[in-house]
């Protein structure tokens, strides 16, 4: 098979001979590889960073309540009381620890909150706030003011609309008034059961998510005032989780599940705990498909368009091979050869392009305020700074794409090669 | 740019007609998809648009001045001397692009039922006319919509029927601060539940007819908060909106309002969504430099020794320059022909036929809308102008340095090459 | 209105004019109110947090009728003007309210007569010392020895030509009330 590696030999040579040529074309095919990693580390982390932050904005990756809470969302449902310190302990210890990211455990409520000049209903979060920070967004969006200090200062953080309605800013006092959590009702002329308890709170912090109904409607208080006002001191309602990675989402609720049994809890996926963010997220999925199938036919083109050119220019080299006694398969195998050098190059070229891209982007993010200068920068959901993701199937099929339609692309002139007419051929211009 | 270089620069193209179709394919199909694309992105824009206004909001909404966004009670169309509400709605509906036009009254009080009792916002509603202008009655999922027949029926939303524990034909006492500042009470009944998908309607808000609510309010009949408007075609809202601003501040001071006003997460979406078709725009212009600069560079080496003459008998180097870029735009012109040809029909599908997303969507809400399985795509002018101007500038942007290239060859070097 | 209260807890009213609002009446045990409406003959309960906001849509809040007395306990009281205005001797006071103290106010200032010490008006300001709203005493009678305002009036103060004014009428003290009275059965007669 010696002639096999001559063919090999001379088409490689067939490359530099027109060095300009062949690195313009490797340069184009590799840009194309480049631009289509890039895009769909840019579109996979859009996506990843929409249910990313749509979790932090519930119940985190992984939800514990009590049982039947998701259901019926009663007040009064709590979780028995040593489960936030089992779990706690279960999640931050080997191996867990590795996946998980915050635990906050959170009292849930609904009740009163007066200033001055207004009052309104609220639906209360009390949170311990470090725990907080690590799993909820809120935290991140304080616009004015500072966020609840882990000390026990009675502070509390409100929406935007929230003060705007209630006419307060940072300092202002409010006083916060809810119903004590009670048992079924009994004979009403019992004026100590379920006694309206108020607390005296300042506004340390005022928030934006750009979300109307938690700008609003949600205030966060530190969890034991939470508690005593609500008469439950050791009590709450859930802890909510956030993983590292949303993959680990079932493994991690299984295994707690695990670990909490025997107790009348549930574990909940946020899949099963946010049945709507599923649904924005396969929509988001299949809008992505069909993105990915855009940006993936662009670039084949732009490959088509590089290889056919390259390659059907040289008619006069071909016939001149043929006159020299090259036999058609030859010829053809010469042309693939030449093809399958210069994919490699050109893939190697992008992979090192685009590598270095969604590095670059994974790690310090791709900031796209600039695309929404037109709408209000206060509403929107998540921060328009985009982390790129790829994983390794991405990125091995994307180059396994490429590679393969540019090599059967070739096929296409190398036949034609081969069949080339000799005369005609040789003839110049 | 003399007539006759145009000329030479399109004939030019074709004396090479395999390079030039393989690049105008490339281009145009590049194009078609983007067309593709920004059909797809409208469609979803437009569906988000008419389900998120469809619902309660309607297209535009018509308030007297201090009303919105507060809601203050007093704060009735007209005043405290209320409107000839029918004449209001004659003059609205006269416009041809309106459709349809439905008074409507808001209170906020409480609702008890049993032994329970919570907020609710209370909206009063001419049953037949509002039907008209948006789509709250096609979400019943029990019993039935509010009709003359029940002019005390009120309808509610499944969370609210479920943490009330009431059914159709349950009783509820709405309680409310009246407008002469007595305690606005009164008993319904329970006529139809609804499930829209959105928690704060489902919730907290109930319908009831206008008459019992302006009664409940001690309103009388000439006192409305809102007319609620429905347009033929949405995407006039905001024209309609101003147009009938003028129009109705000459007999009643009056705020008009289009829906991006009224839904602001709505408006954010929307312009998200144009962001990330910007963004597509953006990868294919980049594409389309690779493919441009390739070709016009490869064709101009190719050339050399046919420039090198040109140049030798006289050209200069700016007419090359100009050649090589009349050259690029025309390709991008034709490419954009190729792709729009290619486009049409697969847009008209598109529009016509949708792309079905498949069981696995089933309804649920974003951004305040609830959103269905088939996605409709929608013609967006503007994006395709938009891309094939892009795509011209883009032309334009890659021939440069091949052109400048070709300027810079010396006739004498240039004439020896083989 | 007739109202009949025992302590703190328990406020039975009776609403007996104008006539759309007449038979409607309102019972207050401990932190649990119920309403009763004449026109559909029902009785709904109403959220505690209401005592919270306007009662029947006045400027009052319960919470205002019913928490007056605490003022000494909940607040430090210091003297700001001692002397005459328009030829009444008072005392004018500023009310801070105490760290603990569970209210929205910066700051309440109180003007007294001297001669009774009868209060004269009543002023709250939020904690950027913006006067809210104020409350005006007059027309003060004597019943079982106990001087008392029976004219209050409540302005806020951001609101142009607003004001709430509840007048007694008829006022006695020491009235044997029976707990009977604050049952919800007894709401409906």
């Amino acid at each position: 098979m010696s002639g096999v590696l001559l063919l090999v030999k001379i088409g490689w040579r067939n490359l530099w001979r027109n060095p300009r040529g062949t690195l313009l074309t490797a340069l184009a095919l590799g840009l194309g590889l480049a631009l289509l990693l890039i895009s769909l580390g840019l579109l996979d982390g859009l996506h990843e960073k929409m249910v990313a932050d749509g979790v932090r904005f519930g119940t985190g990756h992984v939800v514990i309540q009590a049982k039947g809470y998701q259901d019926s969302g009663a007040q009064a449902l709590l979780l028995p009381a040593q489960v936030v310190s089992t779990a706690a302990e279960f999640l931050h210890s080997e191996p867990m620890k590795h996946f998980v990211r915050g635990v906050s455990p959170r009292l849930l409520a609904s009740g009163l909150l007066s200033s001055a000049t207004n009052a309104t209903g609220v639906g209360i979060l009390g949170v311990i706030p470090q725990e907080e920070r690590a799993v909820s967004l809120i935290p991140q969006r304080i616009a004015e003011g500072t966020n609840l200090s882990d000390d026990k200062q009675a502070g509390v953080v409100i929406g935007v609309e929230l003060a705007r309605k209630l006419e307060v800013k940072v300092g202002a006092k409010v006083v916060l008034m809810t119903q004590a959590m009670q048992q079924p009702k009994r004979e009403p002329a019992d004026p100590s059961e379920g006694g309206m308890q108020s607390t005296l709170l300042r506004v340390s912090g005022i928030f934006r998510t750009g979300v109307q109904a938690i700008d609003a409607h949600i205030i966060q208080l530190p969890l034991p005032v939470a508690q005593a006002l609500l008469g439950v001191p050791d009590r709450v309602s859930q802890v909510a989780i956030l993983l590292d990675r949303e993959g680990d989402s079932l493994m991690v609720a299984t295994a707690l599940r695990k670990q909490l049994a025997g107790v009348a809890v549930e574990v909940l996926p946020w899949r099963e705990s946010m049945p709507r963010l599923v649904q924005i997220f396969r929509l988001d999925q299949a809008f992505n498909y069909v993105m990915n199938g855009v940006v993936l036919a662009m670039v084949g083109l732009g490959i088509l368009n590089t290889i056919l050119m390259r390659v059907l220019e040289r008619r006069y080299e071909f016939g001149l091979c043929k006159a020299l006694g090259l036999r058609p398969l030859q010829l053809a195998g010469m042309i693939i050869g030449e093809s399958l050098a210069l994919t490699a190059i050109s893939l190697a070229l992008g992979l090192a392009l685009g590598s270095s891209a969604h590095y670059y982007i994974s790690t310090f993010g791709l900031d796209l305020h600039w695309l929404f200068e037109g709408s209000l920068p206060s509403t929107f959901i998540f921060d328009p700074v985009i982390y790129s993701r790829l994983s390794v199937r991405r990125i091995a099929s994307s180059v396994s794409i490429v590679f393969l339609t540019a090599t059967v692309i070739s096929f296409y002139p190398a036949l034609k090669a081969a069949r080339t007419e000799l005369p005609d051929a040789l003839k110049v211009f | 740019m003399s007539g006759r270089l145009l000329q030479f620069a399109w004939r030019n193209l074709w004396r090479n007609p395999r390079r030039t179709m393989i690049a105008m394919s490339a281009i145009g199909f590049g194009y078609a998809m983007l067309l593709f694309v920004a059909c797809l992105m409208a469609g979803l824009r437009q569906q988000m648009i008419e389900s998120g206004t469809a619902l309660v909001v309607s297209d535009i909404q018509a308030h007297a001045p201090a009303y919105f966004p507060d809601r203050p009670m007093h704060q009735t169309l007209g005043g405290q001397k209320g409107t000839n509400v029918s004449a209001l709605l004659a003059t609205i509906t006269a416009d041809p692009r309106v459709y349809a036009a439905s008074p409507r009254v808001y209170g906020y009080g409480l609702a008890s039922a049993g032994d329970q009792s919570a907020g609710v916002e209370i909206l009063g509603v001419v049953p037949n006319q509002e039907q008209k202008v948006t789509a709250l009655q096609t979400r019943i999922v029990k019993g039935s919509y509010l009709s003359d027949q029940m002019p005390k029926g009120i309808v509610v939303g499944d969370k609210f029927a479920t943490t009330f524990g009431v059914g159709i034909g349950s009783e509820i006492i709405l309680l409310t601060q009246a407008a002469d500042g007595s305690m606005g009470n009164d008993l319904y009944t329970l006529v139809g539940i609804f499930h829209t998908g959105l928690d704060t309607l489902d919730g907290g808000l109930v319908l009831a007819s206008l008459a019992s609510v302006q009664e409940l309010l001690r309103l009388p009949p000439v006192r409305i908060h809102e007319v609620g408007i429905k347009l033929r075609d949405i995407t006039e809202a905001s024209t309609v909106a101003a147009a009938l601003s003028v129009q109705l501040n000459k007999s009643l001071p009056v705020r008009v309002r289009a829906w991006p006003e009224l839904a602001p997460e709505l408006a954010d979406y929307v312009q998200f969504n144009r962001s990330v078709t910007f963004i597509l725009f953006f990868i294919f212009f980049l594409l389309a430099i690779i493919g441009i600069v390739n070709t016009m560079l490869m064709a101009v080496i190719e050339r050399t020794r046919e420039l090198g003459m040109l140049m030798a008998v006289g050209m200069r180097p700016v007419q090359v320059v100009g050649l090589i870029l009349a050259e690029a735009a025309g390709l991008a012109a034709a490419s954009l022909v190729l792709g729009g040809a290619v486009g049409v029909p697969v847009l008209w599908y598109l529009q016509v036929h949708g792309l079905d997303l498949g069981s696995a969507i089933e309804e649920f809400s974003l951004a305040g809308v609830v959103v269905g399985r088939h996605w409709y795509g929608r013609q967006d002018f503007f994006a395709y102008s938009q891309a094939a101007l892009g795509l011209a500038l883009t032309a334009l942007m890659s021939a440069l340095y091949p052109a400048l290239r070709a300027a810079r060859f010396r006739p004498t070097e240039a004439l020896r090459k083989i | 209105m007739r109202i009949w209260s025992l302590g703190e807890e328990n406020i039975l009213v009776r609403i007996i004019s104008p006539p759309e609002d007449a038979g409607t009446a309102i019972l207050k045990v401990g932190s649990n109110s119920w309403y009763y409406l004449p026109k559909t003959k029902r009785t709904i309960k109403t959220p505690a947090s209401m005592t919270m906001t306007s009662w029947m849509g006045s400027h009052f809040t319960l919470d205002d009728l019913v928490k007056q007395s605490y003022l000494t306990n909940d607040y430090v009281i210091t003297t700001a003007f001692e002397g005459t205005r328009d030829g009444v001797a008072v005392y004018e006071y500023t009310l801070t309210p105490k760290p603990t103290t569970v209210v929205v106010w910066g700051k309440i200032v109180l003007q007294i007569r001297q001669a009774n010490q009868m209060p004269i008006w009543q002023r709250y300001y939020d904690e950027d010392g913006k006067p809210v709203r104020e409350l005006t005493f007059s027309e003060y009678i004597t019943v079982k020895k106990r001087l008392i305002p029976t004219r209050l009036v409540m302005r806020p103060l951001n609101k142009a030509g607003e004001q709430t004014v509840i007048q007694y009428k008829n006022v006695n003290f020491d009235v044997p009330i029976s707990n009977d009275t604050f049952l919800l059965s007894n709401l409906q007669r």
